[in-house]
């Protein structure tokens, strides 16, 4: 035996907190992850996925190389091609169809970012030439919290909470301990040394389990529940008033705004106790500073960008923006190196081409016109494309790192769309559901097989730092590696010879190479300059804080915040609610798994073996449920079975269910993907109605 | 020299990142869990508390698991360890029946889901008792056990107990352990 070698590097499992690790090899041979209590930003943060990835790293139904489908569409049978013939063969097809239908006929869909830098993929797409570039994400995921944050400040600043100085922490729509290692632990430790947290979650989450005030909000109401926030905030006179008339525009008319939602009025809209709301409030506002901690519950109700603006207007008016110990912005590291736009090549897109971008007609918030985002495609209208052929048909597909059979909602009609394209090329770690029906699938390297770079915007607090291969599985290759092949392959503008080249190209702005950096440390460090905005001003158009949007106003939406009922709900569809009496929130996480992934891990799966829907005691012994039942939990659009969790910390009248399992227990078969988000696309997976009954055991 | 563990309750959260690094160290077969964390609550919906436990084999000074093992398979260790020699375990399980914190495991493969492939890295250890046993060769090279070393809270602490310049021994002052009453006289603490 050889002596232990250990490597520093950075996790990517999630692709977003990339904790530093320390990798323990002998003979080679991956043997541990550990937590690298050294690393400037993760400081010792880690997750079950990091630790288990040695059992992902040398699973035996990895893909080891490049697969052709051998029979027909699903049937398993595969045969083993070189990367030249599947790239070859991957290239000669998008390119026919591009020259046969236009460009516009290629969707080229991107799921979790295993790489480095989430943008690579959006210059492939725009370098082809396509604009139908998506992302299971998409409007599902920061795209909506990202455009209401950057309306409203003109940054990303609920990304970024200030914990450890915090003296009061407001999670929101989030479970931190489930997936966001890094500030879960900033939080615990500013917990442990006398700050108080506020968790607003329908179910008692890990994270609430530390909260001093939980808000048990009804699933889809958190934009009333925010408007009555403000309005306690406001009638009780603890707003920063200095702070408000120096940094921010549009009080007034905020005040007005949120005057009718009275903690009485949004206790009854939101199942909040009125004095936890109030508390809440009065918390927030006056044991300062605070900081604020959300996610994708952000992305994923009736109307996000709502949700957004009311939060990010909390955050403002009590003064905790740009502030020690509030929401801040640091730099993003490896990000700010290159201009984004620049990057992802979004002037090689003819405007006519752009034109035809499917759903950012319907959707402007995700076009690029506006110019608050990164230009998308809808999902679901890519899906109906696909079935209908209308406005155009699809003709082919690429997809990268995910897995829409199961992500997108009312995934039935994902899988007759996957099925009826022409042409479906995947690439993925495993033989996914979504890859299970490609024409092509290619094997993708873990993060421990690539070299690259951490610089994930939401986790990264100003720090960029290397990752390094420490492992080959096979012939897997890193997605960047897949796409510079193909570049070359289709010859398109803007690629390179390598990944290093890629590597160095990103950081050349600080005159190091990957090689250069790696030698120094592999560390790059960004002290956040906290009050610099407040300095010099916001990123927004009155170089101030936006409670009144004139830019919304200018789009044709509202420009105050304000609360839409879910598009199904006992208000809003009492007919409906006869049959669903109860109250549906999907998409529960666990630390264990990353979205669809990691189910077949062994070490993970026996810490969260089943599929779990949370039922509340009451509710479950009047249907006659006993806790590890299986349940069916139906709507209107499909059921699922899961076992059931009976628990008093959900509303009797509340159910959640996990997110991300497969076939029956696909979550997304109960999910609607028809009542879209105004102007942003997003479909409700927080705030829909089900009813439950046991299921034969 | 007597080891111990202190478990800081306060900052836990559940993450279960003890109970993989546990998983992945001892190579565990599916269904087994030397360490685990159970979650526990109290109250009635809106006013509920709810909190994380994680518990492992407490190494008690007077194990129960000894008292009944047949062959003199368990046994103990001058550092205050439990442990079972597999030469001598014929796989009886009175331990596992005797155990007052259900710590003691006996692999059996029928709970493992039909997508779960059985991995070269799980060592099933086919007929014996297994269980936590503080990653002792770990911990005899200078390491902390795994659970220690993985916790991104820091929450959990190990180490001789009787030397009064260990953290371990600090945190006794406020460390309570379970069933204390029964007086098993265990080695893993907590702090609530």
């Amino acid at each position: 035996m050889q002596e232990a070698k250990y490597i520093n590097t950075t996790c990517s499992i999630c692709g977003h907190n990339q904790c530093g690790v320390i990798v323990k090899l002998v003979d080679d041979k991956v043997v541990q992850i550990m937590p690298n209590r050294e690393d400037p930003m993760s400081k010792g943060s880690i997750c079950p996925k990091s630790i288990a990835s040695v059992q992902l790293l040398y699973h035996p139904n990895r893909l080891k190389y490049p697969m052709k489908r051998a029979g027909p569409r699903g049937s398993g049978k595969w045969k083993r091609v070189s990367w030249d013939e599947a790239l070859g063969e991957i290239s000669e097809k998008l390119l026919q169809v591009k020259s046969e239908y236009g460009p516009e006929a290629v969707v080229m869909a991107r799921g979790t970012n295993r790489g480095s830098w989430i943008r690579l993929f959006n210059r492939f797409a725009n370098s082809f030439g396509t604009p139908n570039w998506t992302e299971s994400g998409g409007a599902q995921c920061f795209t909506p919290r990202s455009i209401a944050q950057q309306l409203t400040f003109g940054g990303i600043a609920l990304e970024w909470p200030d914990a450890e100085s915090s003296k009061t922490i407001m999670v929101w729509g989030a479970d931190p301990p489930a997936s966001w290692a890094p500030k879960s632990r900033k939080i615990v430790n500013s917990k442990s040394g006398g700050s108080k947290v506020i968790v607003v979650d329908p179910v008692m989450s890990n994270m609430a389990s530390k909260a001093d005030v939980w808000l048990p909000v009804r699933p889809g109401s958190d934009v009333a529940l925010a408007m009555g926030m403000i309005n306690v905030i406001i009638s009780e006179k603890l707003y920063d008033q200095e702070y408000v008339e120096k940094y921010t525009v549009g009080f007034e008319s905020l005040k007005e705004r949120v005057a009718p939602y009275t903690p009485d009025k949004v206790s009854e809209i939101t199942w909040v106790p009125s004095d936890r709301i109030i508390e809440a409030a009065r918390l927030f506002a006056t044991n300062r500073p605070s900081s604020i901690a959300i996610s994708a519950t952000f992305d994923e109700i009736v109307d996000p960008i709502q949700l957004g603006r009311a939060v990010s207007i909390i955050s403002a008016i009590t003064g905790n923006v740009d502030v020690r110990g509030g929401n801040i912005f640091p730099e993003t590291a490896g990000q700010i190196y290159v201009d984004t736009n620049d990057f992802i090549m979004i002037e090689s897109l003819p405007e006519d081409l752009d034109k035809k971008r499917l759903g950012a007609q319907r959707y402007p918030l995700l076009s690029r016109y506006l110019k608050i985002n990164f230009p998308m495609a809808h999902y679901p209208t890519i899906l109906d494309a696909i079935i209908t052929g209308e406005p155009y048909q699809i003709r082919a597909m690429f997809i990268m790192g995910g897995n829409p059979k199961l992500s997108i909602a009312n995934s039935d009609r994902a899988a007759e769309a996957l099925n009826k394209v022409d042409f479906l090329a995947v690439a993925d770690l495993f033989l996914s559901k979504t890859a299970e029906m490609a024409d092509i699938v290619l094997p993708v390297a873990s993060w421990l097989e690539y070299d690259g770079l951490a610089d994930s915007a939401q986790a990264t607090y100003g720090h960029l730092r290397i990752r390094q291969k420490v492992a080959t599985v096979g012939e897997a290759q890193s997605d960047t590696w897949i796409m510079i092949e193909l570049a070359k392959r289709m010859n398109l503008k803007g690629f390179w010879n390598s990944e290093r080249e890629y590597l160095d190209y990103i950081l050349s702005p600080t005159g190091m190479t990957f090689e250069q950096l790696k030698g120094k440390g592999g560390i790059i460090y960004h002290e956040p300059d906290i009050g610099s905005k407040l300095r010099n001003g916001f990123n927004t158009p009155s170089k101030k804080i936006e409670l009144y949007s004139e830019r919304l106003k200018g789009w044709g939406y509202d420009p105050l915040p304000f609360y839409n009922e879910p598009f199904e709900s006992p208000y809003s569809t009492p007919e409906v609610a006869k049959q669903y009496p109860l109250v549906l929130t999907t998409g529960r996480r666990v630390s264990a798994y990353f979205h669809t992934a990691q189910r077949n891990v062994p070490a993970l799966r026996d810490i969260y073996p089943d599929p779990i829907v949370e039922i509340n005691n009451d509710t479950a012994k009047k249907l006659g449920i006993s806790d590890g039942d299986k349940v069916r939990v139906e709507t209107r659009r499909g059921f699922v079975i899961m076992k059931a969790k009976l628990t008093q910390g959900i509303h009797p009248r509340v159910v959640g269910v996990q997110h991300g399992w497969p076939d029956i227990a696909n979550d997304n078969r109960l999910t609607d993907n028809t009542a879209c988000a105004v102007g942003i696309g997003s479909t409700t997976l927080r705030g829909l109605l089900c009813n439950i009954r046991r299921e034969k055991q | 020299m007597k080891y111990a563990m202190v478990i800081d309750l306060t900052k836990c959260v559940g993450c279960n990142s003890c109970t993989a690094a546990c998983k992945i160290d001892n190579s565990t077969g599916f269904g087994v869990k030397y360490g685990q964390v159970l979650e526990l609550e109290s109250g009635s919906f809106p006013d509920v508390t709810k909190f994380y436990l994680p518990i492992l084999c407490m190494q008690c000074e007077n194990p129960e698991c000894l008292k009944v093992c047949p062959t003199g398979a368990t046994f103990k260790t001058d550092d205050g360890i439990v442990l079972i020699d597999k030469n001598k375990c014929m796989g009886c399980r009175y331990c596992a029946a005797a155990c007052p914190y259900m710590a003691r495991y006996f692999y059996d493969d029928s709970g493992r889901p039909l997508d779960v492939p059985r991995m070269d890295l799980e060592d099933e250890r086919h007929g014996t008792a297994e269980k936590c046993d503080f990653c002792i060769d770990r911990v005899r090279e200078g390491e902390n056990p795994a659970c220690v070393q993985a916790c991104p809270y820091e929450a959990r602490t190990f180490g001789d107990i009787d030397d009064p310049s260990s953290r371990v021994h600090s945190l006794m002052s406020r460390a309570k352990s379970l069933k204390e009453e029964e007086g098993f006289n265990v080695s893993v603490y907590y702090i609530w």
